[in-house]
């Protein structure tokens, strides 16, 4: 079931009515929140809800396992069994075609022909966010920083509707609590949770779904027969989709949970005002940067074993990180690359700092050219991601060199302010956006409700006919 | 101590439940009567069934009070200002594919081959023939052919692929006009042989290449009466359209190449298009200048059979269909541009360009 589908406001209306009536009993709310996310879910595919369901026995069992166990050995061998348990699925599920594949060819290669052909399988929706969501709570039970939550409230925690098939990637210590405290009716931070929804759906529909049907799929599927000056705008407008639409269903998902009375972290925080790719990696995909910051680079030892070490670590994290997106080696590339600027950015960082030399000094200009680079290091990384081969790839990119005299039928005006806004809207201070959300808020309810019908119209006739899934359901 | 209703979250008003709802309500109810028209008419699309049933009996009544009320104005002027056609009517079907664009092939330049494009298998087999073919034109570089890729989702891969291939050729122009969820069976969404109509003259294609059928089982809907899909009045009804949009190809075209669905992962899905592809061979064995080219073989393995993952010519074992289990991937649409290109290029004698 998509957000922006008249399905899933029926279905919301009908959610938030049960979840405040319920929410004074909790143990008939939480069936009521796990049976309306089940729905959610299965509207895709009855029998993903088969494997959602498994997760959460197994997991619960692993925590449950690990609280209870005395000796560090058996702690630690529960955590394996968790942690290959959820690979395993992960690995079935996601990368066995991959990796079958690349193993016939690389035979092939030196003349022996394996007659093997992946399984016929489906890939779960949003697989890798709730296997992720689910480690992290294995080992934060592992940790002690959390204790296992009842059976119930952790199958309630990993299946939440909102957030479930493309995050944020919540974890278990920004959750469960919120369901143990009681959630006042009367507290609800509508405002802000209207404008997220509202603002997702414009991303999504008006800038994205526009900007994919009117140069980035054109160009990406055949790039030879573009000039020079298409690709380098579709380039643009791919950075800006993606942005769009990955930063529109986190804004819904928020959005959605703020009306239900609950918090989810932030997920993007205008990251193409980046300075760098270090600080770019602190705005993109928050919740997944922290997880891999938190669960694969500080347990690889992260920077406090040397240099080298470091460099490795970061190599490792952002070429997992990459693999996470999809069993292909583009997004093994997309990952290296970043993994190779955060490692450049720190030896010159480090650089500065062994001969005694100070940080550079703030200045505008400077700031401005950092951005200005940071974004086109990160667009650059994105033609591997976006590509559907390294041969497309590498086809877009050398488009840039060549084909410049020749026209740019794809770039219309639309198209043009369609990047431009994109990029803008980055740049919109937080205090006006909560400025107007103030305003917002003292509103009468009739008016309110005016407003948000006209604003979804505007959106509806801004946007194409019809709704493309978010890109990373895929993942 | 509970906090007040007043209570503010960085300055803004929090909301008792109550109001949310009534807003929520009121953001809903309204929204509704002022998109009703595009509801309704994304009601009216639904594939037949209860689902579309109920969505066209609660939305028909909606968009009548909402046409009474006036409150389908703002959406008309909105959509009047954007250029859009109005809701209500049925050829403005762009869905997220966008407007349809030529690409020609740039003077002089010579872009580099899809690099998937090698790993794809000929299904069909060719002779090196060059020189004038027997009652086609002959094509150069000079004067290319013009060549036109129309159909529904499943051209959305197999038509940029078709084009990269095609322009590796050096004589061949060409575009591709797909429309999602489209076919011959719901004119009532987007009205193919009304759009042929209208762009034939303006494209003006020596040869065109049309796959359609994807979104073609359901029923069809004539005067109000639905006519279930497998039914004998449904395929007299199918072969008509099949051969009108033929016919329709055939004013300008001189060719048509009429591509066949392939095997699907779902059994009952194959057998339908099984049917609708006995019917696209028919209405082509009529006409002489239609070439239907059977895709069955292509995409099935070794055992006949549905599979995801195909072996290329170069030995790859490599994923030719999407998790849908229908769509093709962009190595399953290689290998069908190659198959198709091999076709045309046998026929119209530059196989030696290939």
């Amino acid at each position: 079931m998509l957000f922006p589908t008249v399905q899933f406001a029926i279905f919301f209306v009908v959610v938030f009515l049960g979840h405040w009536l319920l929410s004074p009993h909790p143990k008939p709310w939480r069936w009521f929140i796990l049976a309306a996310s089940y729905f959610f879910y299965g509207f895709w595919d009855w029998r993903f809800t088969g494997l959602l369901a498994g997760s959460t026995l197994i997991n619960q069992f692993f925590a449950v396992r690990i609280h209870a166990a005395r000796s560090p050995r058996a702690r630690r061998g529960y955590l394996i069994g968790a942690i290959a348990a959820n690979l395993g699925v992960l690995g079935f599920f996601k990368y066995h075609g991959f990796l079958l594949t690349s193993v016939v060819a690389t035979l092939d290669k030196v003349g022996i022909s394996l007659d093997a052909r992946p399984l016929e399988v489906i890939l779960p929706v949003g697989i890798s966010f709730f296997t992720f969501q689910a480690m992290s709570y294995v080992i934060d039970v592992f940790r002690e920083r959390l204790r296992p939550a009842r059976w119930l409230d952790f199958a309630v925690y990993l299946s939440f509707f909102p957030q479930l098939v493309a995050g944020p990637i919540v974890r278990g210590g920004e959750f469960l609590p919120q369901m143990e405290r009681p959630r006042d009716p009367r507290r609800i931070d509508a405002s802000r949770g209207f404008y997220l929804i509202m603002i997702g759906l414009a991303k999504k529909i008006v800038i994205a779904d526009f900007l994919a049907s009117h140069i980035v799929d054109r160009v990406f599927a055949s790039p030879g027969l573009h000039s020079g000056p298409e690709a380098l705008f579709a380039i643009y407008a791919y950075a800006i989709q993606i942005y769009a639409d990955f930063s529109a269903y986190s804004d819904i998902a928020i959005g959605i949970a703020l009306l239900m009375g609950l918090k989810f972290p932030e997920n993007f925080n205008a990251p193409y005002t980046a300075v760098s790719i270090t600080d770019f990696w602190r705005r993109w995909h928050m919740t997944l940067s922290r997880w891999l910051r938190d669960y694969l680079y500080i347990p690889l030892g992260g920077n406090q074993r040397g240099r080298l070490l470091t460099y490795r670590n970061l190599m490792l994290t952002m070429l997992l990180g990459g693999l996470w997106h999809g069993a292909a080696w583009r997004f093994v590339i997309w990952g290296g690359l970043h993994g190779l600027w955060l490692a450049l950015e720190r030896l010159v960082v480090e650089g500065r700092r062994a001969r005694g030399k100070a940080p550079l000094p703030d200045a505008w200009w400077r700031r401005s050219l950092q951005r200005v680079g940071t974004f086109h290091l990160v667009c650059f990384a994105w033609v591997f991601f976006r590509a559907d081969s390294l041969g497309t790839a590498w086809t877009v990119l050398g488009r840039l060199f060549t084909g410049w005299g020749e026209g740019a039928t794809l770039l219309t005006p639309a198209v043009l302010v369609a990047i431009a806004v994109g990029l803008a809207a980055q740049y919109v201070p937080r205090p006006a956006v909560n400025h107007l959300l103030i305003g917002f808020s003292r509103l009468r309810p009739a008016v309110q409700g005016l407003a948000l019908a006209f604003t979804l119209m505007i959106i509806d006739a801004l946007g194409p006919e019809g709704v493309a899934a978010f890109i990373y359901f895929q993942f | 101590m509970m906090p007040t209703k007043h209570t503010l979250v960085e300055g803004r008003r929090v909301s008792p439940a109550g109001h949310v709802l009534l807003t929520g309500f009121l953001f809903l109810g309204l929204a509704t009567f002022l998109n009703a028209a595009a509801l309704l008419k994304t009601a009216e699309r639904q594939p037949a069934g209860a689902v579309r049933t109920v969505a066209v009996g609660i939305m028909d009544p909606l968009a009548d009070i909402s046409g009474v009320l006036l409150l389908d104005r703002p959406r008309r002027l909105m959509d009047h200002a954007l250029g859009k056609a109005p809701a209500a009517t049925t050829d403005d079907a762009e869905v997220v594919a966008g407007p349809p664009v030529t690409i020609l092939r740039p003077e002089g330049d010579n872009p580099l081959p899809g690099s998937t494009s090698t790993t794809s298998v000929p299904a069909s087999t060719t002779t090196t023939t060059t020189g004038p073919p027997a009652g086609l034109r002959e094509i150069t570089p000079d004067d290319p052919m013009m060549l036109w890729i129309v159909g529904d989702s499943f051209v959305e891969l197999f038509g940029p692929a078709l084009q990269n291939d095609a322009d590796d050729t050096g004589v061949i122009e060409s575009e591709v006009d797909f429309r999602f969820i489209s076919g011959l069976v719901r004119p009532d969404y987007f009205d193919w042989p009304a759009h042929l109509t209208g762009r034939l003259p303006e494209v003006q294609p020596d040869v065109a290449v049309a796959l359609y059928g994807g979104n073609d089982g359901q029923a069809i809907f004539v005067g109000g009466r639905e006519i279930p899909q497998g039914s004998e009045e449904w395929y007299e009804i199918y072969h008509q359209r099949v051969g009108e949009v033929m016919d329709l190809l055939l004013t300008e075209a001189a060719r048509v190449y009429w591509v066949g669905l392939p095997i699907m992962r779902d059994d009952l899905f194959t057998e339908v298009v099984s049917g609708m592809n006995r019917v696209f061979e028919e209405e082509a064995a009529e006409r002489p200048d239609v070439v239907y080219l059977d895709t069955f073989a292509l995409f099935s393995d070794e055992n006949g059979e549905y599979s995801t993952y195909l072996k290329t010519r170069s030995g790859d074992l490599l994923d030719m269909r999407t998790e849908d289990g229908a769509h093709l991937t962009w190595n399953g649409a290689y290998r069908l541009s190659w198959y198709v290109l091999n076709a045309i290029a046998d026929d119209w004698g530059f196989t030696d360009r290939l």
